[in-house]
């Protein structure tokens, strides 16, 4: 079995599992920036989306002058396009965390990126729920955080999670473009040690992975979203 | 005391750059106790009046006063939002839609509304159990809304809109979505908790049938405004304005058979007159006395009788032949007689 694997994957072999070019090394960095990237941006994400449907016009707390500058905000950052924003957003990074490089100074511009894209389909998501629902908890009393929670979030949570599936495979994606430039993870091993070095094993063996990695947050994704849907019989 | 005071109220919407009035110029009172109808075509504005109640629609002008407190003056919201939401919990409301909440539990869909009840979650529960079995569904307590049939959700939607102890619940044509049977079923419970609660209902429909099993008193609304209203017996049997005399009578269902009689063309001489009465004034044919006393002969075209409330109701369609004054005389009759004749021209009656 290793000496096929050595006879027909030299490269891949020699990269080895732990180390700094390993494969483990670089499959954990990637679900790390991955994790975190997609936890922060999350939460903003989400806190945009409610912002947006509460103040828009027609809301449960219209509010324009608030509903215009998130509406900007979002859709300005979700036109920079991700390699811009990383070296774009670089002396934000550095503010923040003092440092502009490694795996924990592009989880900035990844949060950066992926956020304003969750926070428009979050948007959606909350927008296919039905009014007279919304008018049914109005009628009932219900404060505006109820509404935001036992109304729109809670109803909308099976699409919330189809959404973030989506999402979250965007941005390995995105981790992939990052370790491009040197962040380290599966892109980093694709491109560095592979396609710079004319290893196409290398190359082939780390598409493979992340491919595996997106089919896996698919089925998982799926599965929760079927389970949490009981708007049918 | 009155329980809703609408004082000239009007709600106008912006669309396009002009402004629809959806409602003009509305004064109406409900009484406790009242189960009050009002019916009229889509569109009339009904939904759109009843939704000032309870503030769901901000009036462009008017005075909204519920329970005693006063919500709008001329126009001018005078409650804070805060104060607004627990005049809301003592205001139930059922829709066309149920709009339950679909990914959580009957029980929890109930337990929604006590969320700020002084009840400790134990209570809570209790209470949600308590108000599911006043609508005869305990044992559905913990399915979700889109397990159970149409009338089963109107009815968890009756249970979530009793939760806070309201004195006023508005039906927003609850029963439009629902089959026959199922309509007859929700009309009576809402008839239980009338009669057994006292609850006073405003009940929004374009069914007349609805109105006529339940409502006590009835307001007709047409293009916004409110054309007539007053007790439900005295609308219905002696209609003022056109429109309402079309709600009454089952007049749909008498044209249709009329229209199937391919009758031939009227002499002269001879009207169609569509008599509504009240059955229990009535001991002697006024059809014979008709013929006795005034000369005319009355042919029976349609006859049925339905019960308003307890009450039962005739309606008559029949062709008076007789010359212009014993035409006349008859009609003079008739009014004397507390029947009220309504002209059913012969256009409407033969389409060749």
């Amino acid at each position: 079995m290793l000496s096929f694997l050595n006879h027909y994957l030299p490269n891949v072999i020699q990269l080895g599992w732990t180390g700094d070019t390993g494969w483990g090394t670089s499959l954990v960095q990637t679900l790390y920036m991955t994790f975190w990237s997609a936890l922060f941006g999350g939460i903003l994400g989400i806190i945009f989306g409610v912002l947006l449907v509460v103040t828009k016009p027609g809301g449960i707390n219209q509010n324009r002058y608030w509903f215009n500058l998130i509406d900007k905000v979002v859709s300005v950052l979700r036109a920079i396009p991700f390699i811009i924003l990383l070296a774009f957003i670089s002396p934000l990074t550095m503010l923040i965390l003092h440092t502009q490089i490694g795996l924990n100074a592009i989880l900035v511009p990844l949060t950066l990126g992926i956020f304003p894209f969750y926070a428009r389909q979050v948007e959606v998501a909350l927008e296919s729920v039905d009014k007279g629902k919304i008018e049914a908890a109005q009628s009932l009393g219900a404060t505006t955080w109820d509404i935001i929670f036992s109304v729109y979030l809670r109803e909308a949570r099976a699409e919330l999670v189809r959404i973030s599936t989506v999402t979250i495979i965007s941005l390995i994606g995105l981790t992939a473009m990052a370790g491009a430039i040197g962040a380290g993870g599966l892109g980093n091993t694709a491109i560095s040690y592979g396609y710079n070095r004319y290893n196409t094993d290398v190359t082939v063996v780390a598409t493979l992975l992340v491919i595996i990695l997106i089919l896996i947050v698919q089925v998982i994704g799926d599965h929760f979203a079927n389970g949490l849907n009981h708007q049918h019989r | 005391m009155s329980l809703v005071e609408l004082a000239n109220v009007s709600v106008d919407f912006n669309q396009k750059g002009e402004t629809v009035q959806a409602v003009h110029d509305v004064s109406l009172k409900v009484e406790s106790g009242d189960v009050y109808g009002i019916v009229g075509y889509s569109g009339a504005g009904k939904s759109t009046l009843v939704r000032t109640v309870n503030l769901l629609q901000r009036p462009t002008a008017g005075s909204v006063k519920v329970n005693g407190q006063q919500l709008i003056k001329d126009g001018e919201q005078v409650i804070s939002h805060g104060a607004l939401q627990l005049a809301r919990r003592k205001i139930g409301m059922i829709f066309q839609g149920f709009n339950l909440l679909n990914e959580t539990s009957v029980l929890e869909n109930v337990a929604f509304a006590l969320k700020h009840s002084k009840l400790s979650e134990d209570e809570i529960e209790a209470k949600s159990r308590k108000l599911l079995s006043l609508v005869e569904l305990a044992d559905k307590a913990d399915f979700y809304p889109a397990q159970l049939s149409g009338g089963q959700q109107q009815r968890v939607a009756i249970a979530r809109a009793l939760a806070n102890d309201p004195n006023i619940l508005i039906s927003d044509e609850a029963t439009s979505a629902l089959d026959p049977q199922t309509t007859q079923q929700i009309l009576q419970l809402l008839q239980k908790l009338n009669r057994e609660l006292g609850l006073t209902i405003i009940l929004i429909t374009h069914e007349m049938a609805a109105v006529k099993a339940i409502a006590t008193k009835i307001a007709v609304m047409k293009n916004g405004r409110l054309i007539e209203h007053g007790r439900l017996t005295d609308v219905y049997l002696h209609p003022k304005q056109s429109l309402t005399k079309q709600f009454v009578g089952g007049s749909l269902a008498a044209m249709k058979v009329l229209n199937q009689l391919h009758l031939a063309k009227l002499a002269p001489d001879e009207a169609i007159y569509q008599l509504v009465y009240n059955m229990s004034n009535v001991t002697h044919s006024i059809i014979i006395d008709l013929y006795r006393e005034v000369g005319v002969v009355a042919s029976m075209l349609y006859g049925n009788v339905e019960l308003l409330g307890d009450q039962p109701v005739g309606t008559l369609m029949v062709l008076l032949k007789g010359d212009a004054a014993k035409q006349k005389a008859a009609l003079a009759f008739l009014a004397a007689h507390r029947v009220t004749a309504t002209l059913v021209p012969e256009s409407e009656v033969n389409h060749a």
